[in-house]
Parts: structure tokens; C-alpha cells; sequence
């Protein structure tokens, strides 16, 4: 197959079936309150908060690969840069920067003016610790996390879908095409997302702090050979 | 232009200016949110109804603060406060902003208000979406071939007739609840011939005391956007006129909300032990 060009954030969320902001907003509302006035802890909340974002980011980026013609991003810069342009436009209708690349390139913040999480919010003086967004830093860190294991679904679907009988030369093929997906060095990321500013106490921006930790190439499962 | 340059920073939320509801997000990012509610609810219960309940005050919340948000921003801090009005809203109003499709229009039922209002007696015909049950006169139901919430989940045999519409269930509830109107709300799957998936039915009860109630001679009151201390004397004057407006030794009760810092909505009407409108 022809590789297809990658989508803009803005072709993509103009042809997905959206819904009002509003109802997202607060269904969201919902689930924060839900979770302060069961876990009573603000650092418990957190970390639910990030949990339920990194289920989500896990099953999130088969939907954003499938539906962006992302192919492979060469390095972390270039991942940085879809995520912000493409993959925020996409899901939340807004559309993020990158900035403050340090040096090694492993390292940058990604910078939200406007989110929908945060319509109406204002935090309490008894919820002061709370990372509100918390959910999007999970979100990141699980789509990062399963980049390879979508890239690998997505290459079996799309043989699958092509092939009208699967024979042993097709089997052959998509082995054929795994081991060149690999070669190109399609990784899993391990990410550690932290929140730099946040609106919601003050500051004037959201800024999330994306840090590579390590890439781990996944080891290809069959022998040459088979 | 939303997402594009910076905001102004305003210290309070209240002062911040109100968003005209065109923003949008993904169909995808709400289901996945959804799903993740629904997922964290089931966590923490142990049986069916549990989970409802749980999805229904997650719902609750929800419907009382689109309630407040709709009267300000679409009916100029006017809330409905007749029945077939607030049913209306909730079928055509909420639907719409919410949900983004417009229910197919109503006509009511042949209605037996009894005492409530002699004018409301409309025959007409039975409608499609928003439908009068026939055993109870408090009944009501907002039917919908798939619901929002519904469209990427289903449900395990075991679970029995467990529906996640329970969520807009009790965002109805909320609304209801909000506009002076309780109710108890509740969500079914009704299936239909020839179709794989059930239609979905959000069933309306309303409380006891709007029927048994002889109300013909209630008067309500609404005012709006009033000052604060325009409000007070205001609340006075109807506070000695009241009586004499209805011709009962009904004592006036009054009730506020608060959809602006500066402004004030007030809700009059007679005690009979009943406050339509109460918020706050």
C-alpha cells in the first residue's frame, strides 16, 4: 500500500463526530468530585486521576494512529510535536505548542492555553494540592507507552483487511512487514509527565513537562527463518 | 478565536466571561471518559443497582449546573416553572445542547391536569419522543433509539437490565430537581421489533404532591435579574401583597439563584408547603 500523508489536527477533528464541550466538562466535573469525596486524599486523587488517563492513553492511540496516518516519528521532538498539533486537536479540539527543549532532546513542555477540562472550575481552599487535569498527563504517558503495540495492530489490520484469503505468503508479508517496522525503530517511550503551571492555581497557562526515561524497542517474536 | 493566543486571566471564575456553547470536543475523548466513569464506579459497588445509583448522582450534578447555565445563557435567566414547560425544556433545550440532535417535535398527550390548570387541556396526538405514560397520570417518558452515553458500550448478560443511560437519567433528575420539580428518573431498555439494539426510554415519575395537590389558584411569581438590594425591597412588597394578590392567608416564600455575581433571579410563590423554584 501507498503510504497515506499524515493528517492535520484541524482535517481530522472537522471529520470525527464530536459532541458539545460543555457536556464533557462536566461529566469530568463529575468524576473529580466523585473521586475527591470518595478518596479524600488530594495526592490519592491524583494518582487515580493519572490511572484513569493512562487506561485511557493506552486504548486512545490505536484511535489516533488509525485515524491520523501518523506513520513513525523519527525521534522524540517529532513525537512531541504530533502529540501537541495533531493528537490534542483531534480529542479535545484545541490545539497545543511545545517549548523549552532542553538539551539532550529528551525533555519538553507542552503548553495548553485553553482546555476544555477546566470551563467553570475553580478550586476550593481545601483542594489546593489537586492536579485538576491530572487525567491528560496519564493520557500521554499511556498512549506513549503502547506507541508500538498500536503500530503493530494497525499494521495486522490493515494486511488483514487487504488479504482475501490468508495464505502463507500473506502471513509471510505482515511478518515481513513487522520485522520492517522494527528495522525502522518504532519504539515504546516511557514517559514521566509532570505538571510545570496550571491555570487553575494561578498561573497563566497549562504547561505539562513530557521527560523520555527510556525507549525500549520491542524484541521482534519470530525467528528469521519460520 | 478559542485555542489561539492567550487568555485573559480574570481572579475569579464568576467574572470570567461566559462561553457561547459552539466549543466542541471529540466524540471519541467523551466515550473514553465515560467509560472510565463507568469503569471507576464499578470498582467501588458491589451490585447493579448500586452502580446506578452512583452513575445517576454523577448525572445528578451534572443536570443541576447545565440547568443553571441554560437558563442564563439561552433564556435570559427565565426558568420554566409549569410542568409541561419544564418538560419541554428538558426534551428540546437540554437535548439539543447537550446531546447535539433534536428530539422530534412533541405534541402532548390528552393531559388530565385535574385542578392544575384548565387552560393546559390539549388533545392531541401521542408523540413520538416525549410521551405521557398511560397508567400513572405523573409519568411522563423521553424515548431515544440510542442514547449518547450508550453507543460504544455493551452490556454483559450478567449485568441484567443494567443501562448506563442511568447517567442521563440522572441528569434529568438533576435538571428536574434543580427548576422546583422532583422526580424520580429512571432509564430502560425497550426492545423493538425488528431492530437489533433496544431503544432507550428515560422514564419520568414526579413526586406525589404535584397530583395530589389542588393548585388552581397558585400564582407564581418570576422575576429576574434584579439587584441586590432592589431584590430585598422587592421581596418585601410581595411579602405584604402576597395575601392580598391571592386571596389566601398564604404566606410567601422566596427563593433566589445565583447564575451571575451580580445578578439575582428570585422565585415567588405561595407556601402551601411548596416552594416551586427553589435553588441554591
Amino acid at each position: 500500500m501507498a503510504p497515506v500523508a499524515p493528517r492535520s489536527g484541524d482535517a481530522i477533528f472537522a471529520n470525527v463526530e464530536r459532541v458539545n464541550a460543555e457536556l464533557f466538562t462536566l461529566t469530568y466535573g463529575a468524576i473529580v468530585r466523585q473521586l475527591l469525596t470518595d478518596l479524600e486524599e488530594v495526592e490519592e486523587v491524583n494518582k487515580q486521576l493519572d490511572q484513569m488517563g493512562y487506561n485511557i492513553g493506552i486504548r486512545l492511540i490505536d484511535e489516533f494512529l488509525a485515524k491520523s496516518n501518523v506513520s513513525r516519528c523519527v525521534d522524540f521532538k517529532e513525537t512531541a510535536e504530533v502529540i501537541a498539533k495533531v493528537g490534542f486537536k483531534m480529542f479535545l479540539g484545541v490545539t497545543a505548542s511545545v517549548t523549552n527543549w532542553d538539551a539532550d532532546g529528551t525533555c519538553c513542555s507542552i503548553v495548553l492555553e485553553d482546555n476544555p477540562l477546566v470551563d467553570f472550575v475553580e478550586l476550593p481552599d481545601t483542594c489546593q494540592g489537586l492536579y485538576y487535569c491530572n487525567i491528560l498527563s496519564g493520557v500521554i504517558r499511556g498512549a506513549l507507552e503502547m506507541t508500538l503495540n498500536a503500530s503493530l495492530c494497525l499494521v495486522f489490520a490493515k494486511r488483514l483487511c487487504c488479504a482475501v484469503n490468508i495464505t502463507n505468503s500473506s502471513l509471510l508479508s505482515t511478518r515481513v512487514s513487522i520485522r520492517y517496522l522494527l528495522r525502522q525503530n518504532v519504539v515504546s517511550m516511557k514517559t514521566e509527565v509532570t505538571w510545570l503551571r496550571d491555570m487553575l492555581r494561578g498561573d497563566d497557562a497549562f504547561e505539562l513537562q513530557v521527560k523520555l526515561l527510556k525507549q525500549v524497542p520491542e524484541e521482534y517474536p519470530y525467528k528469521d527463518d519460520e | 478565536m478559542i485555542g489561539v493566543g492567550k487568555i485573559k486571566q480574570y481572579s475569579n471564575v464568576l467574572d470570567k466571561p461566559l462561553s457561547k456553547g459552539k466549543q466542541e470536543v471529540s466524540l471519541s475523548a467523551f466515550a473514553f471518559l465515560f467509560s472510565e466513569l463507568v469503569q471507576y464506579n464499578q470498582t467501588q459497588v458491589d451490585n447493579i443497582s448500586e452502580l446506578e445509583r452512583r452513575l445517576e448522582d454523577a448525572g445528578y450534578a451534572v443536570g443541576a449546573r447545565v440547568l443553571e447555565l441554560l437558563c442564563h445563557r439561552d433564556k435570559g435567566n427565565r426558568r420554566e416553572t409549569r410542568l409541561l414547560g419544564i418538560l419541554s425544556f428538558v426534551h428540546s433545550t437540554v437535548w439539543k445542547v447537550l446531546f447535539g440532535k433534536l428530539l422530534p417535535p412533541f405534541t402532548f398527550c390528552y393531559l388530565d391536569f385535574g385542578n392544575f390548570s384548565r387552560d393546559c387541556l390539549q388533545v392531541l396526538e401521542v408523540a413520538d419522543s416525549l410521551e405521557k405514560g398511560t397508567e400513572h397520570e405523573d409519568e411522563y417518558m423521553i424515548s431515544e433509539k440510542e442514547l449518547l452515553v450508550n453507543r460504544f458500550i455493551s452490556i454483559p448478560k450478567d449485568m441484567g437490565t443494567f443501562n448506563c443511560g442511568a447517567f442521563v437519567a440522572g441528569i434529568v433528575r438533576g435538571v428536574l430537581d434543580g427548576a422546583g420539580f422532583p422526580a424520580v428518573v429512571t432509564a430502560h431498555f425497550v426492545p423493538v421489533e425488528g431492530q437489533q439494539r433496544p431503544r432507550t426510554t428515560i422514564l419520568i415519575k414526579f413526586a406525589e404532591e404535584f397530583f395530589s395537590h389542588r393548585q388552581s389558584k397558585r400564582t407564581i411569581v418570576e422575576l429576574a435579574s434584579f439587584r441586590n438590594l432592589s431584590t430585598y425591597l422587592l421581596c418585601q412588597i410581595f411579602r405584604i401583597l402576597g395575601p392580598i394578590c391571592t386571596k389566601k392567608r398564604s404566606k410567601v416564600g422566596l427563593s433566589g439563584f445565583v447564575p451571575r455575581s451580580s445578578d439575582v433571579g428570585v422565585f415567588i410563590a405561595p407556601q402551601n408547603n411548596q416552594r416551586m423554584g427553589e435553588n441554591v
